[in-house]
């Protein structure tokens, strides 16, 4: 079968532009040294992260926490650099099996060919290949539940066990849940799954514990360039706000009608 | 093998073969109630030979149609959540309470069309007896009054149970129709594919099962009832096919973004199951069959054996039909740019054996069910009796 990735091949930039936007990624020397900062800043963050607990969500009994916020999620593709901490983090932070990810991150090539190769690091270590020599463009997306307004995974749980809390936050009961998957369908963005030890739909919960106690989610936390940015979207002066007052920004598959709460900044179309 | 990109949480199928048999089953009790209903409520007396079977076989799948989901559940101890606390935005939300209801009106309507059986077998004494004298619940009497009476109150049971049996049906369509999330089921054609299907499945396993039982008592079809069989079949089967092929045409006339990636499945891994199995074997194959057979039939009252094969391959579609809608549409990702891979494992929970079992649980309880009364009016004196 011709591979899917054909398929997608997308006009680019001229050969100027893109070796411009070539230099940051593939400047290996520098890029190595980024990640080992990164990687010692962030090993110490995700000490600070699971030192937090079990990623239990705290109870609520009157619904006041957070009253009035709107949490949001903005990624700046051109920060981010492909380190991978903020999987790691959330791995840890919220003892996700090996096998699934509420969290990941996509490395998307332009190869010389115009044709589009996607990616996700290796599952041992979390580290992307090498970048082949004849890439024109080359860049980073996470990826994670867009915590949307608009939620079919709400919509078709037949139990009411995924639910929208008053903040926004898109969560499962997981003492309620009795994993008929039909959530994980549901989601356009493959952001769940079911949870091969517990049985029941997982995701990321935007660390809710952790934001419920006014902290950030773990993968913000550890995220060295600042990529990854959280905060309440109806505070105008949060960073979040402020990130997407000022720049040009895209939702994923905005023809759903989902409408995610996860803004990406600098985002290329061959991304869905 | 996965190919392209898949994104990560998706690399098989949630929803495994165990959910291929849940449409499977419902579709069959759709088709085999319609069945019954031609003869019990529109009159067409040439099914009477097959009206008995066709509401116990009604009976037989619907009780084992929830099984498929419980084996899927990966709570299944907490199934009744769905009843509990149903969230009616769901569309799944409701099939507790729309199967709950139509079970109990094709139980009422088997107790009362089968009532006069089971006093029969109650009066031969013995353990079975005393089982068919529960069953009666106290009835104690059988008069020809009281025979009209059940038959008046069974017919008017199948004007509640037909829209429930369409609701019921077209309602598992509606759950792949709906999902937007998937190119491949969010089509305004998945809740009639579901439909036309079920009535060609219960309609040709009815035809297959009662050239089955004749041959076994060495006598001969019906020749009218296989007629009319094999006309509705070929009516729904037309209709059935039809309608998979303009959803086919559709979508790719529309040649939205989509389609790429559809082409490749029908092209690549659906290839076998849907090309060759769905609509070439399975579907104008068998059409072809079904017509030469029956002009057989018409001519010389052979081409039984073409029928009987042709049922089976027609009933075969509504199950191949089901496997690419379910499986095929998973294996699109939601990556758009690859392909995930589905291998149905032997011994797994949700594994080949399993699956082959529960398919094949109704047709033994209808076996034992046939033991005890006969299903099937296979001598022309109960016809007349009729
Ligand atoms: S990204 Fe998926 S799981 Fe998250 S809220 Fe949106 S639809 Fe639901
Ligand atoms: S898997 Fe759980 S959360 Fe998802 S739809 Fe089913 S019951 Fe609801």
């Amino acid at each position: 079968m011709k591979n899917a990735q054909d398929k997608q091949s997308q006009p680019l930039l001229d050969g100027a532009a893109a070796e411009d936007q070539r230099c940051p990624i593939n400047s290996v020397p520098r890029r190595d040294v980024l990640r080992m900062l990164s990687a010692l800043a962030g090993s110490l963050l995700v000490i600070e992260c699971t030192n937090e607990g079990s990623g239990e969500i705290p109870e609520d009994p009157a619904g006041k926490r957070n009253a009035g916020k709107r949490w949001g999620y903005v990624f700046d593709v051109d920060k981010c650099i492909g380190c991978c901490l903020c999987m790691h983090a959330c791995k840890t932070e919220n003892d996700v099996p090996e096998s699934v990810y509420r969290t990941w991150i996509e490395r998307y090539r332009i190869n010389a060919d115009h044709t589009v190769t996607v990616e996700t690091p290796s599952k041992k270590d979390f580290r992307f290949a090498a970048l082949p020599g004849d890439v024109i463009k080359a860049f980073f997306v996470a990826k994670l539940c867009n915590h949307c307004d608009n939620t079919p995974c709400t919509q078709v749980c037949p139990v009411g066990a995924s639910y929208q809390t008053h903040d926004g936050v898109v969560l499962i009961d997981e003492q309620h849940c009795v994993g008929c998957g039909y959530c994980v369908q549901a989601c356009p963005y493959g952001t769940r799954f079911l949870h091969p030890v517990t049985k029941v739909a997982s995701k990321c919960t935007l660390c809710y514990h952790r934001i419920s106690a006014g902290k950030r989610p773990a993968c913000v936390t550890v995220c060295p360039t600042g990529a990854r940015n959280f905060g309440d979207l109806n505070d105008p002066k949060s960073e979040v706000s402020r990130l997407i007052k000022r720049h040009r920004y895209r939702v994923l598959k905005p023809e759903l009608g989902t409408v995610p709460r996860c803004a990406y900044l600098g985002l290329d179309t061959e991304v869905v | 093998m996965e190919t392209g990109f898949v994104f990560p949480n998706e690399g098989h199928p949630h929803w495994t073969a165990m959910i291929v048999l849940y449409p499977t089953l419902s579709g069959i009790v759709a088709g085999a109630y319609i069945v019954a209903c031609l003869y019990h409520v529109f009159g067409r007396k040439e099914f009477f030979p097959v009206y008995r079977f066709a509401l116990a076989a009604t009976f037989a799948f619907l009780i084992f149609a929830p099984l498929p989901l419980l084996m899927h559940l990966g709570r299944p101890e907490r199934a009744l959540n769905i009843m509990i606390t149903p969230n009616f935005t769901s569309a799944m939300a409701g099939f507790g309470f729309v199967y709950s209801f139509y079970l109990m009106v094709v139980a009422l309507e088997i107790w009362f069309s089968f009532r006069s059986d089971f006093y029969a077998r109650a009066k031969r004494g013995g353990l079975l007896g005393m089982g068919m004298r529960l069953l009666l619940l106290g009835a104690k009497d059988d008069t020809p009054a009281m025979r009209e009476a059940d038959h008046r109150i069974s017919r008017s049971l199948s004007y509640i149970g037909i829209p429930t049996d369409f609701i019921l049906t077209g309602y598992v369509g509606f759950i792949f129709g709906t999902i937007k999330a998937n190119p491949w089921w969010s089509t305004a054609t998945m809740l009639l594919i579901f439909f036309t299907t079920a009535l060609v499945a219960g309609a040709a396993m009815i035809l297959f099962m009662y050239y089955f039982r004749t041959w076994r008592k060495g006598i001969a079809a019906d020749r009218a009832c296989v007629d009319g069989l094999s006309k509705y079949l070929t009516w729904f089967a037309v209709v059935a096919i039809a309608i998979q092929g303009i959803e086919l045409l559709s979508v790719a006339y529309k040649r939205t973004a989509d389609w790429g990636m559809i082409f490749q499945l029908i092209t690549g891994k659906l290839f076998y199951s849907y090309v060759v199995m769905q609509f070439i074997v399975c579907g104008v194959g068998a059409l072809a069959l079904l017509f030469f057979s029956r002009r057989k039939l018409l001519r010389d009252g052979s081409g039984g054996i073409g029928l009987f094969i042709a049922a089976l391959l027609l009933f075969t579609q509504s199950i191949v039909v089901r496997w690419n809608v379910v499986i095929g549409g998973q294996l699109i990702s939601k990556s758009h740019r690859g392909f995930g891979s589905y291998h149905v494992p032997l011994l797994h929970r949700e594994g080949a054996i399993p699956v082959l079992i529960t398919l094949f649980m109704p047709f033994v309880f209808l076996f034992i069910f046939d033991r005890v009364i006969n299903l099937f009016a296979l001598d022309t004196k109960q016809a007349e009796e009729a």
